[in-house]
């Protein structure tokens, strides 16, 4: 990693050794600000320690005691930011580093760390290596963005060959095919010079009887039918094989790809866009087996073609076999960088076709405004403008192609002439002189020639083909190599008779590794107990409930289930116990049995029914026209926000977890839906332990207990009217607050 | 609105300070049009992000007032400025910028679909991997090389 920042970015990939030596005390953490007063790109270090930051250079290090700092104040602008770490606000700050958003994750977490130290809060949790958590703040954007950075190009290459070991024997056979098929190829041009020297210029010359001549001629094409029969026939072999081949190393890549899928974490999913996963599965293996299936042999095929004209004809005649060849490199680099021309020319076409299509996208979908504004004319003549621009581009992509390559065919044909000039006084020079020329060797040669243009056109586009190839393997390897951060099989199954009993022991979780979400929390819970979240957005609810499901693992303390610790769990037993009802459920396609059912192997229909019933959907369900059939999801019928919640407190009902975690259920729905699904829920979560995260007070009046969650940790625990006793807490001033809106909302 | 008295003042620790209701409180200032008005329209509010002051245009503050507040938003307000291009490339996924600014030199990475976005000033500006701003020049103020290296990416 730390080369690679040298290699990327052009930074230092680590705390230099010589500073290190400076520094008595451990290192929590460090970063580098980029610009100096002036704004100019200067490099410094920030360094944290136990009791000191720490600001150095070449030629200064500043030391500052933390304990003197009083406030650290975060100034970001556009491009640049600035700590300024202030003593007293009536004297000049102790220090002020300012850099660009390069260096903000890592100089954001000393913010953090300073401010946490500020505080007096216990930083010991803090057990990252400060090298790494530098050097991952730095690279993650362009680790994000390029994926298995740190991979040679030949390396993935070979890897990707590798996947064609297991059809070995296709790829013999295909292999077969494609040098036999050159070989043969190459047969007919030979065949003709020698019909032309050896029979029909010899009987021209009376030097060959008529009989004899016509029985050779048959026999020579007899020998030209079986060339192209069995170039077909080696076609054929190696079509058939590689196509079918890199359809099967596609097949295992997707298979592949797709159930490792399946065993990663959620951090991982946050950190990707669904689209870039789906296009990996999808059309980077495609192009793969593009590239295996066609290219590999293609460009296999020229290049042996390629070398064996130009043997084939230096041996036939080497002045003329020269002449011919010696252009083809020249040729080639001039149609690598034509393809290098057409890229940018593509890039502009591209930038342009997608002006317009942002304007489709815009107008489309919000075609309703566009009329009630009466801007038709407005939206036609935007149009319009990015439909001339992206035309201009794409008329000069085509008046680019359409210039190179009769020009490279002209220089083709100027070799050919040139051939041709040098050739015409051989062929009439008297046939004792070593000069002479046979017609037939001649024609073989010209033959030749036409077979040249095809090959040069495939090796110069090969590097392009293969960058694109590499490019999608890159992808596909970087989620190959992903290891879940959660090993998904150590641990025992949770016992089906499970009580439900919770307990959050000194809790702390982070996402980064520094800013803690969960803060030393602890709490025990009754099995059957209902407890209601509370809080502002941000404070760490959600998160609480994504530990309690192991969606994310915690950095220390313990959470159990019935005394158990979550790692020594397997994750399929701990999930098949607790029970998700989220606020905005998601509903695959298929029909409406298939989603209640959801995750359950064979299920009776008439347990599917009671679930629906349970939870308030048997009645709409069956006012659908195809009932519990209806197709839903994805293209399918359209549900409203309660239908779906209803869908997925059936799937919960059926399920039958022990712990339930009820995240915003109510929260999107209007007053009457919202009484049919608390409904649904007063049923669902009797004899269960329940978490409930709500923001309306009033969903969570059956809560035994209610935690009001802030800044990770629980600042208020009691019951409804135990916490509406404290005039002064957060409950009752949420609970305040929500009392005055409703009563404006029913003025 | 002109204002005729001098209302800011920077404390000791370099916090900028609005005179307001007879105390002085510490802001922040929001360019409304951060590109296209960027001297009008400006929000002072503090860090909870209640304003105190909106001003239409920086002019119609005090002569004073208005440099001071000008050479802050200058100040705080920064994106790096490419004066010159050495090369672009295509990496994998990645486009390399190696460019010198009025900061220095720099190299520094977009997404292959990224690129330079004109704003309504005239400029062109590019945001990196890490989202840092990159004002471009024109095309006329490139020398020959570097303006066929850009081309392709903002005509």
């Amino acid at each position: 990693m730390n080369n690679l920042i040298k290699e990327y970015i052009q930074q230092e990939g680590r705390l230099p050794d010589q500073l290190r030596k400076k520094i008595k005390e451990k290192i929590y953490l460090y970063g580098m600000s980029d610009l100096d007063s002036e704004k100019k790109f200067k490099e410094s270090w920030v360094i944290v320690t136990e009791r000191k930051l720490i600001v150095a250079n070449e030629s200064n290090f500043n030391e500052i005691e933390i304990s003197k700092i009083e406030e650290v104040r975060e100034v970001h602008s556009l491009s640049t930011h600035s700590l300024i770490f202030i003593e007293n606000h009536d004297c000049l700050p102790l220090a002020q580093i300012n850099y660009t958003s390069r260096q903000k994750i890592a100089l954001g977490h000393i913010a953090y760390l300073v401010k946490q130290k500020i505080k007096g809060k216990d930083i010991d949790y803090l057990e990252n290596d400060p090298d790494q958590l530098y050097q991952d703040s730095i690279m993650r954007p362009i680790l994000e963005a390029q994926n298995s950075i740190a991979k040679k190009q030949s390396a993935t290459l070979f890897r990707l060959l590798g996947y064609l070991l297991p059809y070995k024997k296709s790829l013999i056979w295909g292999s077969i095919g494609a040098i036999c098929a050159t070989i043969v190829s190459l047969v007919p041009a030979y065949i003709s010079g020698l019909m032309i020297d050896k029979m029909i210029r010899p009987f021209q010359d009376g030097k060959l009887e008529a009989s004899e001549a016509i029985s050779m001629s048959w026999f020579a094409l007899f020998a030209l039918i079986s060339c192209y029969v069995l170039r077909e026939v080696f076609m054929w072999l190696r079509l058939r094989k590689m196509s079918i081949l890199g359809e099967y190393v596609a097949m295992d890549l997707r298979k592949e790809l797709y159930s490792h899928l399946q065993s990663l974490s959620m951090d991982f999913f946050s950190k990707k866009q669904t689209g870039s996963i789906i296009s990996r599965v999808s059309s980077d293996t495609d192009r793969i087996w593009d590239f295996i299936a066609f290219g590999v042999v293609e460009v296999g095929i020229a290049i042996i073609t390629l070398i064996s004209l130009s043997a084939v004809l230096i041996t036939l005649d080497w002045r003329l076999g020269l002449v011919m060849t010696l252009p083809v490199p020249i040729m080639l680099f001039c149609i690598y960088r034509h393809g290098e021309h057409m890229k940018n020319l593509f890039l502009r076409g591209w930038r342009k076709w997608t002006d317009v299509t942002n304007v489709l996208s815009d107008t489309i979908p919000g075609i309703q405004v566009v009329k009630a504004f009466n801007q038709e004319e407005r939206e036609k003549k935007r149009f319009n403008k990015r439909n001339d621009r992206v035309t201009v581009e794409f008329n000069n992509i085509h008046k680019s192609w359409t210039k190179f390559w009769p020009a490279l065919m002209m220089s083709m044909h100027l070799t050919i002439i040139t051939v041709w000039w040098m050739a015409i006084p051989r062929l009439f020079s008297s046939i004792e002189t070593t000069q002479h020329l046979s017609a037939g060797v001649f024609v073989s040669f010209l033959l030749y020639v036409t077979m040249f243009s095809t090959p040069i056109e495939i090796i110069g586009q090969m590097a392009r083909m293969l960058n694109r190839a590499l490019s999608s393997a890159h992808r596909v390897f970087e989620i190959l190599d992903t290891n879940p951060s959660i090993d998904s099989s150590k641990g025992k199954d949770l016992e089906i008779n499970v009580r439900g009993d919770i307990s959050f022991n000194r809790v702390c979780f982070s996402y980064d590794g520094v800013r803690k979400v969960i803060d030393q929390m602890s709490f025990d819970i009754k099995a059957g107990e209902m407890i209601g979240l509370v809080g502002a957005s941000g404070g760490g609810k959600s998160t609480l409930t994504k530990l309690l499901t192991r969606f994310y693992d915690i950095d220390s303390g313990e959470i159990t289930i019935d005394g158990i610790n979550l790692k020594d769990l397997k994750l399929g037993g701990l999930r098949k116990q607790v029970g998700m009802v989220l606020q905005d459920p998601y509903l695959f396609h298929g029909s409406i049995f298939d989603n209640i059912s959801y995750g359950m192997d064979e299920v009776d229909h008439l347990k599917i029914v009671e679930a629906a019933k349970i939870a308030n959907a048997h009645e709409f369900i069956l006012r659908l026209p195809h009932g519990y059939d209806t197709i839903v999801g994805e293209k399918g019928h359209t549900l409203s926000g309660g239908e779906r919640q209803r869908i997925s407190i059936a799937r919960a009902v059926l399920t039958d977890p022990k712990v339930l975690i009820l995240d915003e259920a109510t929260s999107a729905v209007d007053t009457e839906t919202e009484r049919k699904i608390q409904d649904a829920l007063d049923k669902l979560v009797e004899g269960r332990t329940v978490l409930a995260i709500a923001h309306r007070l009033s969903t969570l009046r059956k809560a035994d207990r209610i935690f009001v969650v802030e800044k990770g940790s629980i600042k208020e625990k009691g019951t409804h009217s135990e916490l509406l006793a404290n005039e002064d807490g957060t409950y009752k001033k949420l609970q305040r607050m929500q009392q005055e809106m409703n009563e404006e909302f029913v003025v | 609105m002109t204002y005729s008295e001098n209302l800011f003042k920077f404390n000791n620790s370099g916090q900028l300070q609005l005179f307001h209701n007879d105390h002085w409180v510490n802001i922040r200032i929001t360019r409304c049009f951060p590109w296209t008005r960027p001297k009008e329209f400006l929000s002072f509010h503090n860090d909870d992000g209640t304003e105190f002051l909106f001003v239409g245009d920086i002019n119609d503050l005090t002569a004073r007032d208005s440099k001071m507040i000008e050479e802050y938003l200058d100040r705080i307000e920064f994106t790096i400025k490419v004066i010159g291009i050495n090369s672009i490339q295509e990496d994998i996924e990645l486009r390399r910028y190696d460019v010198r600014t009025a900061s220095g030199n720099r190299v520094f990475y977009t997404n292959l679909e990224d690129w330079p976005e004109r704003k309504g000033n005239g400029k062109f500006v590019i945001k990196d991997l890490y989202g840092d701003f990159f004002e471009i020049p024109e095309l006329s103020r490139l020398d020959r090389e570097e303006r066929k290296i850009l081309s392709y990416l903002v005509e």
